[in-house]
């Protein structure tokens, strides 16, 4: 009876129904077409240091879900909380959020040069061939990027958490998270001139086919404050008028389509407004049903509607594609907490 | 904030010299101590308490006294990761420590401190590196669920922490001094005064570390060696614990546990800035009235908890304060009766937070009745145990809950014990209230669990054989998640239905000859902990296992001892983790030694005691949680001295 305990106890020490060594996903050898692309930008978990960059062929829909990793493969870290991804003088510009760091890439997306010594950079806005904008998380500034050398030669000083930026007539439009402002910077002298009350946690900004700006703001609903969608008029940098989200909405994320009269953003599902309809839209155009959308993109070049649902935050995000009237057509996975969409 | 850091530096050594000094003075008094007279008054025996109930039919273990003497200068979180399979998920050296118990997460473990759950009502999770363990004088781990007793969180285990204390002990003194790497500066004393009918224990610590300590940056193809950043901790403490002998059937006792536990937290890019840092301070006050007679034995105990964490962050503007308050009235009664033991009580816990993070000052009440019985048949051979626990709470329904569990002893070598359990895990006030996100509509975390161990120990000559075995298995329902709600805010929401279920090992063996001593243990733990059941749409986390929950440990330590000398070498194996659940990114198994060594010296009024411990024997580069360096090799020493008891 011992003995036969004692072997049970050894048996025991030794099962093992699983190895405990994880299979490496082998990637297939994939054949990308001549179509156009669709960049991902997978922020990762916070504090992490897995953000990374996916890449969608629209001609044969092969996925390669860490495009980085593959066309850097002697250094294959993108680093903490990828943000924002924008194309400049023909060079891609991976802003890196929590390492404080722009990824300069060239267009096969091999890394070039970098761009250091930034506190919490956001988002990048080309303002001339030379010079770039890079919004700061807590940084209490606006960095300024000199393109040819990318190095940060100054800075604006702009308290707050600056966020998506537009520029229009010589005029930089910055939205600020931690204001209830979006801030004018006059981009041939970079002297903030100007502050607009858009209310608070506004960090969407988009400009429209008449030129005039559009800022969602999530509101706080700490303090029972409702969001709020604004259209600036950017010649004069007055309100035209605004639209008061009901109590408890939190909507975020504002897109364009490639028409820019149609707007796009998150508020749980996905909903779509016309800039001259002139009530808030009621049904989304896509409900969320148990998806945690993320991300969202209207692809310029077909009108698809790109949506990340970054699930639980910790497992690789889902990529719904729909077509223009919420109809999936399709669905891939790409990497952690996807936040949005670069469309060549 | 440097400059506060050595302010604080300052402060700490006055303080330092004020305890030492404290130590030695009444050491001194101790030596200039009488003999007493010779004690004939029988003091009060605990016979049962909930402790030995909830073992029963469980495995359990002990840490020994040899362990406690070579982690006395380390926290509980030490003690338990190298000496238990419990997974300790450290976030580095004085930081974040809490428990992966069988599969569970830290709100899952009841972490009791002389029967109370100190666990924050808050986080729902105490941190292990603010518990200093040589505060206490049983640590004991208990596998398993146990609902029914301990009431929520107890559902992968529990630790209890407990002083143990008997009257008559004459008066005593210790010192403890260390020192180490990276600025590491420990002190702990002790005072008790054993009288036959009062007893006062006083202990103070301070622990502080610079904590810049190297570690390789193993994302780096080829790591260069760096130092970690913003990582000063600095932890005081005082516990003091008054008993008294009312007569010869009852006793009070009175504790009390303050601390105050400033840390600065290290960025994840750890060598990026970072100006964060935190308080936890605690005030823990407990008292105890206990009565008993041949048959009958009743407990009235009331506790009043006072968790204070506040968080700065001046590079992100974030500053954060919080506080709870905790009170718990319990009673506890046991009747035997023929070969019976009935147990019943009460339970009251009243938890209320203080924080700008929820939409005012919010409480949570719970109250408890508890039933049970006890079964010893067969000259005691055969102990089965019977309970049930029903609650009213004040925020939406508890379950009943349940525990049978039995166990034979066929030999005084070889026991086999099995046991089940309904357990569950209320919402924690977070959970509940945060703004934004708090769900109100949560409902508790439940499910069963169950264990079968055997026991098999023997002797042959100079060699001593102790091998143990579990198999365990638990499903729980309504697992809370935070994830986005309909308004992008995170918020928590039962989403999964999770599985556990492993098997544990324990193999001692000991050869003891005159003045040599060598102990072999190994301690396996294999934990499968899936998700069976997401409602995410197209998640693909089902039959994943959870996050940081390794699925292999190993600890083996060995120990060779010579008279007054001893050496032990630990070694550890932690298997691979999991990063994302749905298992694409996990982090490396890790093997780390340890070299600890302690000499005694016999003095004529005094034990003194000698310890060096070489950490990371191998200077391994390692991290438990993803973006936190642990430390490569590194050193601590200290002395403890331990005034003898003259009564004896």
């Amino acid at each position: 009876m011992k003995k036969i305990i004692s072997l049970f106890i050894f048996a025991l020490t030794l099962v093992s129904c699983v190895k405990d060594k994880p299979q490496d996903v082998v990637q297939p050898q994939l054949q990308l077409t001549g179509a156009k692309k669709v960049y991902i930008i997978n922020e990762g978990v916070f504090n992490s240091g897995n953000a990374s960059v996916s890449l969608y062929d629209t001609g044969n829909d092969a996925v390669v879900e860490d495009f980085y990793k593959t066309q850097n493969p002697s250094s294959p870290n993108v680093g903490d909380v990828a943000q924002h991804l924008a194309k400049i003088n023909g060079k891609f510009y991976l802003v890196v959020n929590n390492s404080g760091k722009i990824i300069v890439l060239d267009d096969q997306f091999k890394k070039i040069n970098q761009v250091s010594n930034l506190s919490s950079p956001r988002y990048i806005l080309p303002v001339t061939n030379q010079k770039a904008y890079v919004s700061d998380y807590n940084g209490n500034a606006i960095s300024i990027i000199d393109l040819n050398t990318n190095t940060k030669t100054s800075s604006i000083a702009c308290g707050g958490f600056t966020e998506e930026m537009v520029l229009i007539y010589n005029k930089a439009f910055v939205t600020n998270v931690k204001r209830n402002y979006v801030y004018t910077i006059n981009t041939i002298n970079d002297i903030k001139t100007d502050s607009i009350n858009v209310g608070p946690n506004a960090g969407s900004i988009v400009i429209d086919k008449n030129d005039k700006i559009w800022v969602l703001g999530s509101g706080n609903s700490q303090n029972n404050i409702p969001g709020k969608l604004s259209r600036i008029d950017p010649v004069n940098n007055q309100v035209e008028i605004s639209y008061t989200f009901a109590a408890g909405e939190s909507p975020f994320r504002l897109c364009l389509n490639k028409t820019k009269d149609t707007l796009y953003f998150i508020k749980g599902g996905i909903y779509r407004m016309a800039i001259n309809d002139v009530s808030l839209p009621v049904t989304a155009l896509i409900a969320n049903g148990t998806k945690n959308f993320y991300g969202i993109g209207i692809n310029p070049n077909n009108h698809t509607i790109y949506a990340a649902d970054a699930l639980d935050y910790i497992s690789k995000s889902n990529i719904y594609i729909y077509n223009a009237s919420g109809t999936e057509k399709t669905h891939f996975k790409a990497g952690l907490i996807a936040n949005g969409f670069y469309f060549e | 904030m440097i400059l506060k850091i050595h302010r604080h530096k300052a402060c700490d050594l006055n303080f330092i010299k004020i305890i030492i000094l404290f130590g030695f003075i009444l050491s001194t008094n101790c030596f200039a101590q009488k003999k007493s007279s010779v004690v004939s008054l029988v003091t009060v025996e605990v016979t049962t308490n909930k402790n030995d109930l909830s073992q029963i039919g469980k495995k359990t273990e002990a840490i020994d006294s040899i362990i406690k003497q070579q982690f006395k200068l380390n926290s509980i979180g030490d003690v338990l990761s190298l000496n238990t399979p419990i997974f300790i998920k450290n976030y580095g050296p004085g930081q974040l420590a809490t428990t992966a118990f069988r599969g569970g997460n830290a709100s899952q473990t009841a972490i009791l401190w002389n029967g109370f759950n100190v666990q924050n009502a808050m986080l729902g999770q105490s941190d292990l590196s603010l518990m200093p363990s040589f505060l206490f004088e049983d640590i004991g781990v208990e596998y398993g669920g146990s609902s029914s007793l301990w009431g929520s969180g107890a559902v992968g285990g529990s630790i209890h922490l407990k002083s143990k204390t008997l009257f008559n002990q004459g008066f005593k003194t210790y010192v403890g001094l260390g020192g180490g790497s990276f600025g590491v500066k420990n002190i702990n004393t002790g005072i008790l005064y054993s009288g036959k009918r009062f007893i006062s224990s006083s202990k103070i610590y301070n622990s502080l570390a610079q904590n810049n300590y190297a570690y390789k940056d193993t994302s780096d193809k080829e790591p260069p060696v760096k130092y970690q950043k913003n990582a000063a901790y600095n932890f005081i403490g005082f516990m003091q614990e008054l008993k008294f002998l009312i007569n010869a059937r009852q006793n009070l006792s009175v504790n009390s546990w303050v601390n105050v536990n400033k840390r600065r937290l290290p960025a994840f890019n750890a060598s990026a800035d970072s100006k964060t840092y935190q308080y936890d301070n605690a005030t823990r006050i407990s008292a105890n009235w206990s009565y008993i007679n041949s048959n009958f034995r009743s407990v009235v105990k009331a506790a009043f908890f006072e968790d204070r964490i506040n968080y700065t962050d001046s590079l992100t503007s974030l500053f954060s304060k919080s506080k709870t308050h905790t009170i718990i009235a319990e009673n506890e009664n046991y009747i035997n009766w023929h070969h019976h033991q009935l147990n019943f009580g009460l339970n009251y816990t009243s938890s209320k937070a203080f924080t700008s993070n929820y939409d005012g000052t919010k409480t949570l009440d719970r109250f408890s009745f508890l039933i049970g019985n006890r079964f010893s048949l067969m000259q005691n051979k055969w102990l089965s145990y019977v309970s049930a626990r029903a609650e009213y709470f004040s925020v939406g329904k508890l379950p009943i809950t349940g525990n049978l569990s039995t166990e034979y002893n066929f030999t005084k070598y070889f026991s086999l014990m099995a046991s089940t359990a309904k357990v569950y895990r209320q919402p924690t006030l977070n959970e509940l209230y945060w703004l934004p996100g708090g769900n109100i509509n949560l409902k508790p975390e439940q499910g069963y669990t169950f264990e079968g161990s055997a026991n098999y120990k023997t002797q042959i000559n100079n060699f001593s054989f102790f091998v143990a075995g579990a198999v365990f298995s638990r499903k729980i329902n309504n697992w809370i998640l935070w994830v986005p709600g309909a308004d992008g805010n995170p918020s928590p929401i039962n989403l999964q239905h999770v599985w556990s279920r492993g098997t544990e090992t324990t193999w001692k063996i000991t050869y003891v000859k005159d003045k040599f001593v060598a102990k072999l243990n190994v301690l396996t733990a294999y934990v499968l902990s899936t998700i069976e059941a997401d409602k995410q749409e197209n998640s693909n986390t089902v039959n994943k296992q959870l996050i940081y929950t390794p699925r292999y440990t190993v600890n083996a330590n060995m120990l060779i001892g010579y008279n007054k000398a001893a050496i032990t070498f630990y070694d550890q194996y932690i298997g691979y983790r999991f990063t994302t659940s749905d298992n694409s990114q996990w982090l490396n198994p890790y093997q780390i030694a340890s070299l600890r060594l302690n000499y005694s010296i016999d003095a004529k009024f005094i034990d003194l005691i000698l310890f060096a411990a070489c950490n990371n024997l191998f200077n391994k580069s390692y991290t438990i949680l993803s973006g936190r360096p642990m430390p490569l090799r590194n050193y601590e020493f200290g002395i403890t001295l331990q005034s003898k008891n003259r009564n004896k």
